[in-house]
């Protein structure tokens, strides 16, 4: 399986965790520091990414404004109060769930 | 970076050739499309938008079809967030300082209902109610597309104004029916032509919901529907 079938499960969480850190991001700049920060290992598609922004942002997870850059409209995506929350609770969540699965992937590991 | 009128064109045509004719999500493909140009650029000074768009950007976004179902998607989200937006406003009445209001202004109807024993301030008022809205829809969405066609970005329709437009329309539709089952039933002087015609409780219950509709369509597009674009 590709790491991006991986990672469409946990794409919520990762776009609410780089908006927990940064105060407000676009599209764009979300796919680019994934890319970063994984040393391009990690690559979410447009595709994937942009449902999931307009999704947490109907949810109500995210809050939107839009800026004029170089004549042309920006959308930059922030968290609210609920969706910082949500950020917190879905990392903690995906964490234990890494524990787990390394616990069952490698039980010598899990063990010590 | 600033593109010329060409590239702009270029970008233009490519969003509608995919059937993108939604501001949110064009202003937002715009300016991804125009991101990733500029990365490319560093790398391959020579490359032109049109081989940018063609050869890069949709194979790497999914092609077409991903396209398609990412605009889907939006617009059931979109359709969504307005509903959800509408019924928590609409809730709001019940909470707090709104409830006192709101009794007060329940009382009142049921007052004037038991009262004044006429039908046509009740009929008056629902369709006042109901008609409001649509007509503010009509002219804000009036004030929006002479806004597009002044500045012709490309898209010509605000999903978000489009959803309220159709929620003041089948508030509409509602209201038809609604007079269409009271119209059947005038003969008829038991079960609900009864309630209808001769209980000022009910009778202020039908005014309130109306207000509340009003009310709420009138405070969600006050705050979210779009009249003018950001470039005027």
């Amino acid at each position: 399986m590709s790491s991006s079938k991986l990672l469409k499960g946990s794409l919520a969480t990762i776009v609410l965790k780089l908006l927990e850190e940064n105060e407000k991001m676009y599209g764009y700049e979300i796919t680019q520091r994934v890319k970063e920060i994984t040393a391009g290992e990690f690559k979410i598609t447009e595709g994937a990414l942009y449902p999931t922004l307009h999704k947490l942002e109907a949810e109500g997870m995210l809050s939107t404004e839009t800026q004029k850059v170089d004549n042309r409209i920006r959308k930059y995506y922030s968290l609210t109060k609920e969706g910082n929350a949500e950020a917190q609770t879905k990392v903690a969540e995906l964490e234990e769930f890494l524990l787990n699965l390394q616990k069952l992937l490698n039980p010598k590991l899990g063990m010590g | 970076m600033k593109l010329t009128v060409e590239q702009h064109e270029q970008v233009v045509f490519y969003l509608q050739h995919l059937d993108i004719d939604s501001q949110e999500l064009f202003e937002e493909f715009y300016d991804h499309i125009v991101c990733s140009y500029e990365a490319r650029l560093k790398n391959e000074t020579e490359l032109d938008m049109k081989s940018h768009i063609w050869q890069h950007l949709q194979p790497e976004f999914g092609g077409v079809g991903e396209f398609k179902k990412v605009i889907k998607k939006h617009e059931r989200a979109i359709g969504w967030s307005v509903s959800k937006r509408i019924i928590t406003t609409g809730l709001l009445a019940f909470k707090g300082k709104n409830l006192v209001y709101s009794i007060a202004i329940f009382l009142a109807a049921w007052g004037l209902m038991a009262t004044a024993k006429n039908l046509t301030i009740m009929t008056g008022l629902i369709i006042a109610c109901f008609c409001l809205p649509i007509i503010i829809a009509i002219t804000k969405n009036y004030q929006f597309k002479k806004s597009v066609r002044e500045n012709q970005p490309g898209y010509y329709r605000n999903m978000r104004n489009s959803s309220m437009l159709l929620i003041c329309t089948l508030g509409i539709y509602l209201l038809y029916n609604f007079g269409r089952l009271i119209y059947q039933s005038l003969d008829n002087y038991v079960g609900f032509n009864q309630l209808y015609t001769e209980v000022p409780l009910f009778q202020a219950t039908l005014i309130v919901l109306a207000i509340l509709y009003c009310y709420t369509m009138l405070t969600v597009m006050q705050e979210d529907f779009k009249t003018k674009l950001l470039t005027t």
